[in-house]
């Protein structure tokens, strides 16, 4: 029963966010689908051209490149412009030891910081002890 | 369950989800219809790592304003990083859903917004766990070696010693 709160109360808050997420980007317009204002998204994104935007919905949406843009007010984009053309095995491989190192590398980068903090704070504390012992300082470790 | 199933359930889990996580990463390896659902067992997945680490949360929200600097603190800042953009992840992710929600009947409109969203935000969650599993390194380390190590290396040694011919 516990554990069902639980979930429950984990499920409340992602659910809370998530749906007020989405209600507040569709709502004012930021998340509008693309065929509605492809080019203010593309400035938005900071792309060059709506044909990206609009090849894009083309892609995904099966109309056409040509439509897409006239409908987003933009240039051609071209149908398969963005589509994703099947992988090699090879490629597939590459693309997951690319993720994997990403993760590596922020997994190495906060071990490393974590590690060095650790070092700079036993050393802070020992020449705080050492000064301590020494008569130093005004704190409750001070040496009468 | 004992402490030492705990752990050993834990890093299990841990692991499975990790990889999950960075096959999901993927989705032109995997295929559309595999990431979308793998992602959303994914999302569960996370729900039980939260209830298997829920005494920590709820012991560290009240003290989070108490010290200033701990480690717990980063622990939960970092962690509170990568939840906030797992929420974006999956929002934006089932905003543009082609198999998942089509499959319910639901046919979301292409946005580009989300679409952008959905590639920073999944990168920022995949630095973000990068981050976590930092931090939890030495733990990791430790039980990756006692749970997953030093079993094989047992086994192979418990071998080699059956196979070593009796010395009279």
């Amino acid at each position: 029963m516990k554990t069902l709160w639980r979930v429950l109360a984990i499920v409340t808050i992602a659910g809370i966010l998530g749906f007020g997420l989405y209600s507040v980007m569709q709502y004012t317009g930021v998340a509008a689908p693309v065929a509605a204002n492809a080019g203010k998204q593309s400035a938005l994104v900071g792309m060059s051209a709506p044909a990206d935007a609009a090849a894009q919905g083309g892609a995904v949406q099966g109309v056409s490149g040509q439509g897409a843009a006239a409908q987003g007010g933009g240039a051609a984009g071209g149908p398969g412009a963005r589509s994703y053309a099947p992988l090699s095995l090879g490629a597939k491989l590459a693309a997951v030891g690319l993720a994997f190192a990403e993760f590596a590398g922020a997994f190495a980068a906060a071990a490393a910081a974590l590690a060095f903090a650790k070092r700079l704070a036993a050393r802070g504390n020992k020449a705080l002890a050492s000064a301590s012992a020494a008569g130093f300082g005004s704190g409750q470790n001070k040496k009468s | 369950m004992s402490v030492k199933n705990k752990t050993a359930t834990n890093l299990f889990l841990d692991i499975a989800i990790l990889l999950a996580f960075i096959l999901a990463m993927t989705p032109r390896t995997t295929g559309i219809p595999v990431h979308e659902w793998m992602s959303i067992a994914f999302a569960a997945c996370v729900v039980i790592h939260l209830l298997l680490h829920w005494e920590w949360i709820v012991g560290v929200t009240p003290k989070f304003f108490a010290n200033l600097f701990h480690e717990s603190r980063l622990n939960f800042i970092v962690d509170l990083a990568f939840f906030l953009s797992l929420i974006f992840v999956m929002v934006s992710g089932l905003a543009l859903s082609k198999v998942a929600l089509p499959a319910l009947g639901i046919t979301p409109a292409f946005s580009l917004f989300w679409r952008k969203g959905h590639a920073i935000s999944a990168d920022v969650a995949l630095i973000t766990v990068g981050i976590h599993c930092g931090l939890h390194a030495k733990w990791l380390a430790a039980n990756a070696k006692r749970f997953l190590l030093e079993p094989v290396v047992r086994l192979f040694s418990k071998r080699r010693t059956a196979a070593l011919p009796e010395v009279k």
